[in-house]
């Protein structure tokens, strides 16, 4: 631990970053619809259950369903739907602990916030600036998937290409747009992000259903498969769902809005938990659907947009047109979703006087955090250039598991010793079984990760610490509420 | 029905410059008053992000406002909030502080002539008895006006806004200072608006939800749009705290 003071010194003279800016404290009041403080101002929640859950599935469901099957499938075999299947149980194992601190502490800056308030600002800070970069490299793997299913709608469409690989380039158009979009819209994006997830959901249950029926054989005339469940080993199964993880990182992203949810207590638990299940289940059957119809192998020369050619399978041009159309949507709500949940990150950790205060600043013509937009459209475009979809979602994965890993420790510790302040709604069943086996399924799921990924996150979460050990060493946040 | 301290919710966008006008914190004295500044942010933008920025510019201006109901002889409750959704906050608001008006604050110069439009829907009893309190002893006329769509309509209206003038004068208004005007008018709104224009301020009750509501903003929005006046709108009697999901 950090050679600070334990308990709540946050606010006094002693606990200040370089800069002299010690972080701003007081919990506030959890009311229904408002979070009010002592000196009588309210912060309003406006966020709903429906809200919530569009915001966890809205940022998990481009991933999962229109990039990585055929991914996947190359290199899992059909045992890929096992692949999610792990995937999904990992984050039920951490979104039940994650509920709990939530409802415990329902402030803006989701894991981040729980872990510097339960193990310290050193753990706080490493996990704070490594989520920063583990939503960049999130939001880089999405637009990068946006990229390939813009270049197979104009492919679709008949425009000549002329040779160019043109999926970098649309992804970081999309990037700068969305960036820009973010700083100057102030209109309600909220209610089209919920059109948005809907449409999604519409597009995929049908895909689901034809695909299913024409399985069974009851529709079409598949020529059955046969391909034994693990073609390619057990071994691969785990390395591709440290892989595919990242098509589950969204429901922490619910918390990073904890400050903004109506009735925290019963709505956190029921989106977080209620996303994960609903995109679980999709991915497992889509994998499944997928693979029964066109046989691992094929699937994996398809690549990023296999699943158009699949629907275009069962439903001719019309499915194909729809999937594309899906993962148009998917992959930009999810990219969006994870850009603004990095600024809400950074927010949270200038409060903290983390990062000079500077960062949380809002524009003041837009009334929009233009300078944490800033921070997480710049180094998203930065990494696009790379294109290397793969490694963009191991290190967004390494570095959001190593968060959830943390969170369920920070669960362990404070329900050991509960301070005083400690009284969450919501409180993890099978205790401790369920945190515990959260951390360890949480960091082994790393340990099958690619060398190259595991040292680009090891060396994110070393600069974090030495940015800590720099800037912010004399801060406190252990239990500063 | 027993006569209700009438609570009065003031809402202003506290950062956007608006401000209540002398003139209509003048009028309120005598009623409770809730100030409510408030600050509406883009999603993008957490309220507590907005908090630790603005808070203090906020507080400032609020606490001087509140200095000007002090200074007139009002007294005010304050109650700063950040949000996203303006609708919700000022429900809330009004539910929790038992606001029974609120007021849509319009520059004004005086306070000295009333528009009140008696509707179809109107709670003629409440808003009555809102207009009695809000007038008190002070020497204010008030204009009682009905839009018939029909020319058929006019008698049927006259007759409303009589029986609602002897509401007022029940409750203690003057009856020389309570007139009434029936007009026809397929845009009843438009009607009230151009009223307005001779009036100071319009008193009137809630709208009810409809498509026109949801098109064209609410009528009280609508009336304060066009008229550019104050408009105090009454609001229906809650039963309970019937909470809404989102």
């Amino acid at each position: 631990m950090a050679g600070v003071p334990e308990e709540a010194t946050a606010g006094s003279g002693e606990s200040a970053n370089r800069d002299g800016e010690s972080p701003i404290v007081g919990a506030g009041e959890t009311e229904p619809e408002a979070t009010v403080y002592d000196e009588g101002t309210e912060l309003e929640r406006t966020i709903g259950l429906s809200g919530g859950i569009a915001i966890g599935v809205g940022t998990m469901i481009g991933a999962g369903i229109f990039v990585f099957p055929g991914i996947a499938a190359g290199q899992a075999g059909p045992a890929a739907a096992g692949s999610f299947a792990i995937g999904a149980v990992v984050a039920l194992l951490v979104a039940l602990p994650t509920s709990e601190l939530a409802t415990a502490m329902p402030r803006s800056g989701g894991g981040y916030y729980f872990i510097s308030r339960g193990m310290g600002s050193l753990f706080g800070a490493i996990v704070g600036l490594s989520l920063w970069f583990g939503l960049v490299f999130a939001s880089a793997f999405y637009l990068v998937g946006f990229g390939f299913y813009a270049e197979a709608v104009l492919t679709q469409f008949g425009v000549a290409l002329g040779g160019f690989d043109v999926v970098v380039p649309l992804a970081l158009l999309f990037g700068v747009f969305l960036t820009v979009l973010n700083v100057t819209g102030t209109e309600n994006a909220a209610k089209l992000q919920n059109g948005v997830v809907g449409v999604l959901l519409a597009i995929i249950v049908a895909f689901l259903t034809f695909g299913g029926l024409s399985s069974l054989g009851l529709i079409g005339n598949p020529e059955p498969i046969s391909e034994s469940f693990f073609s390619k080993g057990t071994f691969p199964v785990l390395t591709t769902a440290a892989l595919v993880f990242t098509s589950y990182l969204g429901f922490a992203q619910v918390a990073t809005v904890a400050g903004e949810i109506k009735d925290p207590g019963r709505n956190l638990p029921l989106a977080m938990v209620g996303s994960v299940l609903i995109v679980g289940v999709l991915y497992v059957a889509t994998i499944f659907v997928a693979v029964s119809a066109f046989g691992s192998e094929r699937l994996a020369t398809l690549g990023e947009t296999a699943m158009v050619t699949v629907a275009e399978s069962f439903l001719g041009p019309l499915g194909a047109v729809a999937i594309l159309i899906g993962g148009l949507l998917a992959t930009v709500s999810s990219a969006n979703a994870s850009i603004l949940s990095t600024s809400r990150a950074i927010y949270a950790v200038s409060k903290d006087a983390l990062l000079p205060r500077v960062a949380g600043r809002i524009n003041l013509r837009y009334g929009t955090p233009h300078v944490a937009l800033g921070l997480a459209g710049g180094p998203i475009l930065a990494l696009i250039l790379l294109g290397e979809v793969e490694l963009l979602a191991e290190v967004a994965s390494f570095l959001h598991l190593v968060m959830y890993g943390l969170i369920c420790v920070a669960l362990l510790a404070l329900r050991r010793d509960e301070p005083e302040w400690y009284d969450p709604d919501f409180r993890v069943p099978g205790y401790p079984a369920v945190p515990i086996l959260g951390a360890i399924a949480s960091f082994a799921l790393i340990g099958f990760m690619r060398p190259a990924s595991q040292a680009i996150g090891l060396g994110i979460m070393a600069l974090s610490a030495g940015w800590y050990f720099y800037y912010a060493r004399d801060v406190s946040l252990r239990g500063a509420l | 029905m027993t006569e209700p301290e009438w609570t009065v919710l003031v809402p202003v966008q506290i950062l956007e410059g608006e401000t209540v006008p002398d003139a209509v914190i003048d009028a309120l004295t005598g009623l409770p008053v809730v100030v409510l500044g408030y600050h509406v942010l883009p999603e993008q933008t957490p309220p507590g992000q907005a908090r630790m920025q603005f808070e203090e510019p906020a507080q400032t201006k609020l606490d001087d406002l509140a200095a000007a109901f002090g200074e007139r002889g009002a007294s005010c409750e304050t109650r700063l909030v950040f949000t996203h959704d303006e609708e919700q906050t000022l429900d809330r608001v009004a539910e929790e502080t038992g606001a029974d008006a609120v007021l849509i604050p319009n520059p004004a110069a005086r306070i000295e002539r009333l528009l009140v439009p008696i509707g179809g829907e109107v709670d003629a009893d409440r808003i009555t008895a809102f207009v009695a309190a809000l007038i008190g002893a002070r020497n204010v006329d008030v204009t009682l006006f009905h839009a018939a769509e029909t020319e058929a309509a006019r008698d049927a209206g006259q007759s409303r806004l009589d029986d609602v003038r002897g509401l007022l004068t029940d409750r203690g208004v003057d009856a020389d200072a309570v007139r009434t005007e029936v007009t026809t008018s397929e845009h009843p709104i438009r009607a009230i608006s151009t009223a307005a224009a001779d009036h100071d301020a319009v008193i009137m009750g809630e709208s009810e939800p409809s498509l026109r509501a949801f098109l064209f903003g609410e009528a009280p929005e609508q009336v304060a749009a066009q008229s550019l006046g104050p408009v105090v709108v009454v609001r229906r009697p809650r039963d309970s705290d019937a909470g809404d999901e989102g």
